[in-house]
């Protein structure tokens, strides 16, 4: 402690040498001094604990000693401190234990008693250089990824807007370079009204925004990340921009977007149901008919199941299984259903397509579908047209037929009864084709008359019902004026509408077979009723005549149908009625208890009323 | 075995005189192999005799026929009606029923045989040719008759 001592007893340590000491023992740097030879006179716990040696083996070595470098002369330092106020060195050295240990080392002098004590203080940078060597390698390891990211860059400003880091290859794609922007501010270096479009931005970051938001630059589009960095206090120090080159997708995102707006422009505008289905059975889009056809706005189906929106279950349970059928397949699937909705039930006819995305999976399932509901009723009555054409031909050509045969026949018998020379059987014979022959005629007539009524009518007028019966009744005055029946005929104010003379033709028909069949009677009875029914007029035309058995009541309506063979007629009246009310969009039908208790037919025609008045409807 | 001697009896359901006519004229021919008993004008006259009711309810004036000879068209109950009733009574389910018609369309022919008609007649428009069926009808019955008659 020789020096030290002096330095104390000279008054330069003064009276506080101990606390000195102690206060130098608790200091983290090494300190020692040392005489102008270099030798060691004394060191704190520290700088001992630097050299991995304890004190006594420190202190009075050479500071050279534990040098770094070889060729150490302290002398140099000594001659250089002449000048100088201090020295600083960055230095290693190997401890006791062969460790390296970094050392920032100052030395200056202090003088003392006409020489100088030299003190050095030395500062272990061991962990500093490791620290900044692993920053070096994260460095590098950072610039290889920025720089090795395709279409990225990574730029990084202070609360000045400067730039503080520029980097990735899409600087230098733009014909930046980082050189040139570093510490210059977005005005000072990039072209103005691209500084200008981003500098709001950056504002915003250093407020503590973080957001992303698509930039243009010339023919490229960028997507920027905006990151607040903040140090441990929270306080915004700088702002980083993470930028990638979107222009590609971009490109590709608005030729989907544009795909998807052609199809929604075709799907809005066609008459047909489209919706689009995700592999949960999930709406994903309807269009505008769909919603009408529903009556659910589009919020109310997207991202439900068609058992979501209201469809009974087992019916959804239907149309999943054709959805999951078509996932499963990749193939079109039909289904026809009648699906209760605001217009009704009514019939749909739907096509289930698979889309297929880029990979070839079926991600969606489009349902393409149309109300087939008069098509199928139009298709149905079509059928029922046909079906009553073939019975219509074949009941026509039965009854062309018959009579034809008997003409042949006893044509035939003629020839043999004129060879016999049998006046009588000859003139039986004659009889015999002359009524087949006024038989065909009249069939004939009437064919022809039942189809001028399927063919063009005269236009509809409103005719009340007492006229029509009044007309009626004067065609079939002979055969009143033989049997003489009571008339009813109602004096209700009723009109009719539709083609008079048919209406007429009508009438005729039912109150001629009325008179016919009550005529067998004591006192026949025929009366003519109109009757208000619910929200329709019937009126109906009755007689107390034989009536008709209930079983044959079906048959009536058939063409040349007869109750009685002996009855005249060829039986075409009620078929021609029926067909009048079928064209007129009426209904038409017969009612009678039996044998002897008379006969209804009742019929019904859109457009009857109460009232006279013609104009209304 | 029946007697040789004894014709086959028919009854005719036909609504037109004119073609009953013809067939009855043309059996006076083979009046010693078929006779007519009865010839009705519609369906429900024809049931009413074969099951005996209405106005033929008195067995005797109803005798059972070895053969109907039927048209199809008729009034109140058409030929298929017949057809299918009389399969379904027991008296009367036995009688062989031959169709005589106009029509040759398909649907009748299946119809009429799947209501149990043993043979279907479409009635020619020539002359020669009706008189030629209903004599070779007349033998083909009267000769299964003699055969297998009880």
């Amino acid at each position: 402690m020789g020096d030290l001592a002096n330095a104390a007893a000279s008054g330069v340590l003064g009276a506080g040498e101990a606390g000195l000491r102690a206060t130098l023992e608790y200091v983290k740097d090494g300190i020692f001094f040392a005489d102008s030879r270099g030798i060691i006179v004394d060191a704190n716990e520290a700088a001992c604990r630097q050299l991995g040696r304890v004190r006594s083996e420190v202190v009075g070595s050479a500071v050279a000693a534990f040098a770094g470098r070889k060729n150490f002369e302290f002398s140099g330092v000594v001659a250089r401190l002449e000048t100088e106020s201090h020295l600083s060195y960055q230095t290693t050295h190997k401890d006791k234990q062969g460790v390296r240990v970094d050392i920032d080392l100052t030395i200056t002098r202090m003088p003392t008693q006409g020489s100088f004590l030299y003190v050095g203080i030395a500062r272990d940078v061991t962990e500093r250089a490791r620290q900044e060597e692993a920053l070096r390698q994260s460095e590098q390891r950072y610039r290889l990824l920025v720089e090795n990211i395709p279409n990225s860059a990574v730029i990084l400003f202070d609360r000045d807007l400067r730039f503080l880091l520029v980097d990735g290859p899409e600087v230098a794609a733009n014909g930046f370079s980082s050189e040139a922007m570093l510490g210059r501010t977005p005005a000072e270096c990039l072209p103005a009204e691209f500084a200008e479009l981003i500098t709001p931005n950056l504002v915003a970051v250093l407020e503590g925004a973080r957001f992303s938001a698509e930039v243009p630059f010339g023919e490229q589009r960028y997507l920027y990340e905006y990151v607040p960095l903040r140090n441990p206090a929270g306080e915004v120090v700088s702002g980083l921009i993470l930028a990638q080159n979107v222009t590609e997708r971009h490109r590709e995102g608005l030729a989907v977007a544009q795909s998807e707006r052609h199809f929604r422009t075709l799907t809005e505008h066609l008459p047909d149901v489209i919706a689009r289905l995700d592999r949960d059975y999930r709406y994903q889009y309807v269009n505008p008919v769909f919603v009408a056809a529903t009556g659910l706005a589009p919020a109310d189906t997207l991202g439900k199941t068609n058992a979501g929106i209201g469809m009974p279950a087992e019916k959804a349970a239907l149309w999943d299984a054709k959805i999951q059928s078509v996932l499963d397949t990749h193939e079109p699937a039909h289904i026809e259903d009648d699906l209760d909705g605001p217009d009704g039930l009514r019939t749909w006819e739907a096509r289930l397509v698979p889309e297929r995305s880029e990979s070839g999976q079926v991600d969606s399932v489009l349902l393409i579908s149309r109300d087939v509901t008069e098509q199928r009723e139009r298709e149905a009555e079509l059928r029922h047209k046909n079906e009553e054409l073939t019975r219509f031909t074949y009941t026509v050509s039965h009854d062309l037929k018959s009579p034809l045969v008997t003409i042949q026949s006893f044509l035939g018998f003629l020839v043999e009864d004129a060879q016999r020379g049998d006046a009588e059987r000859v003139a039986r014979d004659v009889s015999f084709i002359k009524t087949a022959a006024d038989r065909m005629s009249a069939l004939l007539t009437d064919l022809l008359q039942l189809s001028r009524v399927g063919r063009k009518q005269h236009p509809p007028e409103r005719v009340a019902l007492q006229a029509l019966v009044d007309e009626a009744l004067s065609m079939v005055a002979g055969r009143v004026a033989i049997h003489k029946p009571t008339l009813l005929l109602s004096q209700a104010p009723v009109t009719l509408l539709g083609d008079r003379l048919r209406l007429v033709e009508v009438f005729q028909n039912l109150l001629d077979n009325a008179v016919k069949f009550s005529s067998l009677t004591e006192s026949p009875r025929v009366e003519v009723l109109a009757e208000q029914v619910a929200d329709e007029v019937v009126i109906r035309v009755r007689d107390n005549g034989m009536g008709i058995d209930p079983r044959h009541q079906h048959k009536l309506f058939g063409l040349f149908e007869k109750l009685q063979p002996d009855m005249e007629g060829t039986g075409i009246g009620l078929a021609l009625v029926k067909r009048i009310i079928d064209v007129h969009g009426g209904r038409i039908w017969l009612e009678s208890d039996g044998p002897g208790q008379g006969t209804t037919v009742s019929f019904t025609l859109p457009g009857t009323r109460f009232g006279t008045k013609g104009e209304e409807s | 075995m029946k007697s040789p001697a004894l014709p086959i009896s028919i009854l005719l359901v036909e609504d037109d005189p004119a073609h009953a006519e013809i067939v009855l004229r043309n059996l006076t021919i083979l009046q010693d192999r078929v006779k007519c008993i009865a010839h009705l004008s519609d369906g429900q006259q024809a049931l009413d005799y074969l099951q005996r009711e209405g106005d033929h309810k008195n067995p005797d004036d109803s005798p059972r026929p070895d053969l109907v000879l039927l048209d199809l068209r008729l009034p109140r109950v058409d030929g298929f009606e017949v057809l299918r009733r009389m399969k379904a009574t027991e008296a009367v389910s036995h009688i062989p029923v031959v169709v005589l018609t106009t029509s040759d369309a398909h649907g009748d022919i299946a119809a009429a045989y799947e209501s149990g008609a043993c043979s279907y007649l479409v009635k020619p428009a020539e002359f020669d040719a009706y008189v030629e069926l209903v004599r070779g009808f007349g033998h083909y019955w009267s000769d299964l008759n003699r055969f297998h008659g009880a």
